[in-house]
């Protein structure tokens, strides 16, 4: 009788424990078979905000300067806990997303990719259209602002720097064998051949992290979304595939990284994105695929090139035709619905939006600012970069369906970097690459419908 | 009252072990069963069940299989590499000189480390390009070993993580082989040597039948390890050069928190769960079975 009640009191424990361990609300159980849209999380026009809080959790992977920090505690009395992990496709966005599930208290986040505006559309982040301090961005960064979010006319994010692709250089080597700096495609491979008849290997990348592969992957993007703006659209409907002959032929461009063409330092795989620099500034290569936010790294380093740097754009162009390059604003900073300093996140944000901290930040990260009249004078390759910029934007493509929800391609975000590192790795032809690639839109289109 | 207390004395003595146990591993191991049949993203209030989807998804996918393809070499590898340097380094080490002991030391405090520290350590000192191994293989004059990327090249990477865990972990299993030669009685050798067997035969007849409980249990503790190895591939490798050290761990990590698809994630745990407890149930019958006790 006892033995059976101690295992019934057992029984019971478990049972609340395992009940009290369940905090999610309701749900549908009903069975389906195919996974069916959630619903919006939390209704944020409704949420309660802290009146005075004496801080709030900033998480990012894009540090920000202490002396604005400081700044902000100064003025307003509340500090900002800054909480940086580094790498913002892999690293920060599996931590921040690790933290958002457990409830974590999080206020300010950063943001990039997908991430963008799937948090716009469900809610996760509160709406900016109406700060007053908005307008202190330019009205070119203010319509960028609803475009990665897909949501016209409306702002979810903040972003205090441009962004574009380019190829940082050593100006020495390049001015020892007569080089000119690359406009076209054509006058790059030349280059890269030009450097390796005299030893110098042309390039470096950080592949380890993967995500630095997307530089070279946007030699062959961006053609397609510059003169096709309905480039994913035409993609998921089938009118357009990656097997396509002309598209296989721009691939071709990728051949840069097999490994017998000898473009690349050895070890490409092996190597991540910092030390990537580090083997620039070894003079073990010439060129380093990398975007403007390079600059950072550089500082990072605490060692001082012996040798002028300089950036050229991405060569995506061919001969004949005039040079473009993608803006894009990736660095992206939102405020959280769930949290509870909603006001007091707003109210950093916009602080950042003054022109006065917009230089400071701008300073600190060498990058071209997004706020009105703000101009950094300290960017490395900062009249390079300026020039980039001048370049023919590359449209913000469309990736809309027709009936205006934004196209999800996960399989193809998923197996794009890891195609790229096989041909890297002399494992697969670009033509194969063109094969899977549409392998993964295909599926992405299947699961789609 | 008595008789009461001697009743109940177990199961008041096992309650709290079984609340902890309970509600920290056994609860979170159901509720990750449940998740794996819905569509969570990790983030949301709410969520459906989608029945089998997830499962179904995932046996569809390459990068699963291609996963469990390289944690059980990785397994194996590492069973056996480490089995057979933890033996040898408790057959070399197993007289208590002063020597002996310090150098036992030496060979444990690498499982004392951390793993991401031993990652990172390992990362630097494998790189082609300024790690420490090419940089000695070239100071040597060994060219085509020193141009070998252990890390960015597929066909040495996993031996990259292995050898990685091996140096981490052979110092532990030796110690527990140093436990069980402690236990073999020395008359056995003495009538082993007095018949004229050879120092082979003496490991091979005497000392390895009797440590085999400690290689059960060296080889178990190893086994579930290694399934669920996350952390050395994760920092030295990054599950690369593409996929060729993406380990099922690795994996459930990226579909919950990179693809915010914590339902598939939790479907792989589920599997990674299953994978764990089938293989070490067989293991462990399988040695138990060859055990000799004295």
């Amino acid at each position: 009788m006892l033995k059976r009640t101690a295992i019934l009191l057992m029984v019971i424990i478990l049972l609340v424990a395992f009940v009290g361990c369940n905090t999610k609300d309701a749900t549908t159980d009903k069975p389906t078979d195919a996974p069916k849209e959630t619903t919006k999380a939390t209704d944020n026009t409704t949420k309660d905000t802290m009146d005075n809080p004496e801080y709030i959790n900033f998480m990012t992977p894009w540090e920000l300067p202490q002396e604005i920090l400081d700044k902000f505690k100064d003025e307003t009395g509340i500090e900002v806990k800054q909480d940086v992990v580094p790498n913002s496709g892999q690293d920060y966005r599996q931590a921040r997303n690790a933290r958002m599930a457990a409830g974590s208290e999080l206020d300010v986040i950063g943001a990039d990719g997908a991430d963008v505006p799937d948090f716009a559309s469900n809610g996760t982040v509160v709406e900016l259209t109406d700060e007053p301090w908005m307008s202190n961005f330019t009205p070119a960064t203010l319509e960028k602002f609803s475009a990665i979010s897909q949501s016209p006319g409306k702002q979810f994010w903040t972003v205090y720097e441009a962004l574009t692709v380019g190829v940082w250089y050593n100006k020495d080597m390049f001015a020892e064998y007569n080089i000119e700096k690359p406009t076209t495609y054509d006058e790059f491979l030349a280059a890269c051949d030009t450097l390796k008849a005299n030893g110098i290997t042309p390039l470096v990348q950080g592949g380890k992290d993967q995500w630095p592969l997307d530089q070279e992957f946007s030699m062959f993007m961006n053609p397609l979304q510059m003169y096709n703006v309905n480039f994913f659209p035409d993609l998921m409907s089938g009118k357009v595939k990656f097997t396509d002959p002309d598209i296989v032929k721009l691939a071709e461009r990728l051949q840069i990284l097999y490994p017998s063409n000898g473009y690349y330092v050895a070890g490409i795989l092996s190597t991540s994105y910092d030390q990537a620099w580090q083997l620039m500034l070894q003079k073990k290569a010439a060129m380093w695929f990398m975007g403007s936010w390079g600059s950072e790294v550089m500082v990072k380093s605490n060692v001082e090139a012996d040798f002028e740097i300089g950036a050229f754009g991405i060569p995506s162009s061919n001969a004949g035709q005039d040079g473009f390059t993608p803006h894009f604003l990736s660095r992206n900073f939102g405020v959280l619905a769930t949290s509870e300093k909603i006001d007091a996140g707003k109210q950093f944000l916009g602080f950042m939006a003054q022109p006065d901290i917009a230089k400071i930040y701008a300073d600190n990260g060498m990058t071209i600012s997004t706020v009105d009249g703000v101009v950094s004078e300290t960017m490395i390759a900062g009249d390079d970069w300026k020039a980039i910029f001048a370049r023919t934007p590359v449209p913000e493509p469309n990736i809309l369906d027709p009936n205006g929800k934004v196209y999800t391609t996960p399989e193809f975000g998923k197996q794009k970097l890891g195609l790229l590192a096989l041909i890297a790795a002399g494992d697969l032809t670009t033509e194969e690459f063109c094969t899977e690639l549409q392998k993964s839109i295909d599926l992405d289109i299947e699961n789609w419908k | 009252m008595q008789k009461l207390r001697k009743i109940t004395a177990p199961y008041m003595l096992i309650l709290p072990a079984f609340i902890l146990y309970t509600s920290i591993m056994f609860i979170p191991a159901l509720e990750n069963i449940r998740i794996s049949f819905t569509n969570w993203d990790g983030l949301s209030q709410t969520y459906d069940y989608i029945s089998y989807h997830n499962y179904a998804q995932i046996m569809k996918d390459q990068d699963f299989w291609n996963a469990i393809f390289v944690t059980f070499k990785i397994v194996i590898l590492v069973i056996l590499i480490q089995q057979t340097f933890g033996i040898l380094l408790a057959v070399i080490l197993e007289k208590n000189t002063r020597k002996n002991v310090f150098l036992r030391s030496l060979f444990f405090i690498p499982c004392l480390l951390n793993t991401v520290v031993v990652g990172l350590i390992f990362s630097y000192a494998l790189n082609v390009n300024f790690g420490i191994l090419n940089n000695f293989f070239n100071n040597i004059g060994l060219q085509k070993l020193a141009s070998i990327d252990w890390l960015g090249d597929a066909r040495y990477a996993s031996w990259a993580i292995v050898m990685t865990i091996v140096w981490q972990y052979s110092g532990y299993s030796s110690l527990l082989y140093l436990g069980a030669l402690k236990d073999i009685p020395k008359e056995l050798y003495e009538s082993c040597e007095l018949d004229g067997a050879s120092p082979w035969q003496r490991f091979w007849k005497i000392t390895f039948p009797l440590i085999s409980p400690a290689l059960t249990l060296n080889c178990l503790i190893t086994l579930i390890g290694t399934i669920r190895l996350f952390d050395i591939p994760f920092v030295l490798t990054n599950g690369g050069p593409a996929k060729a050290t993406q380990t099922i761990a690795m994996l459930l990590y990226r579909d919950t928190f990179h693809y915010r698809n914590a339902g598939r994630g939790a479907a792989n745990a589920t599997i990674l769960m299953a994978i764990i407890i089938v293989f070490s149930v067989i293991q462990t019958w399988y040695l138990r079975k060859r055990e000799v006790n004295m």
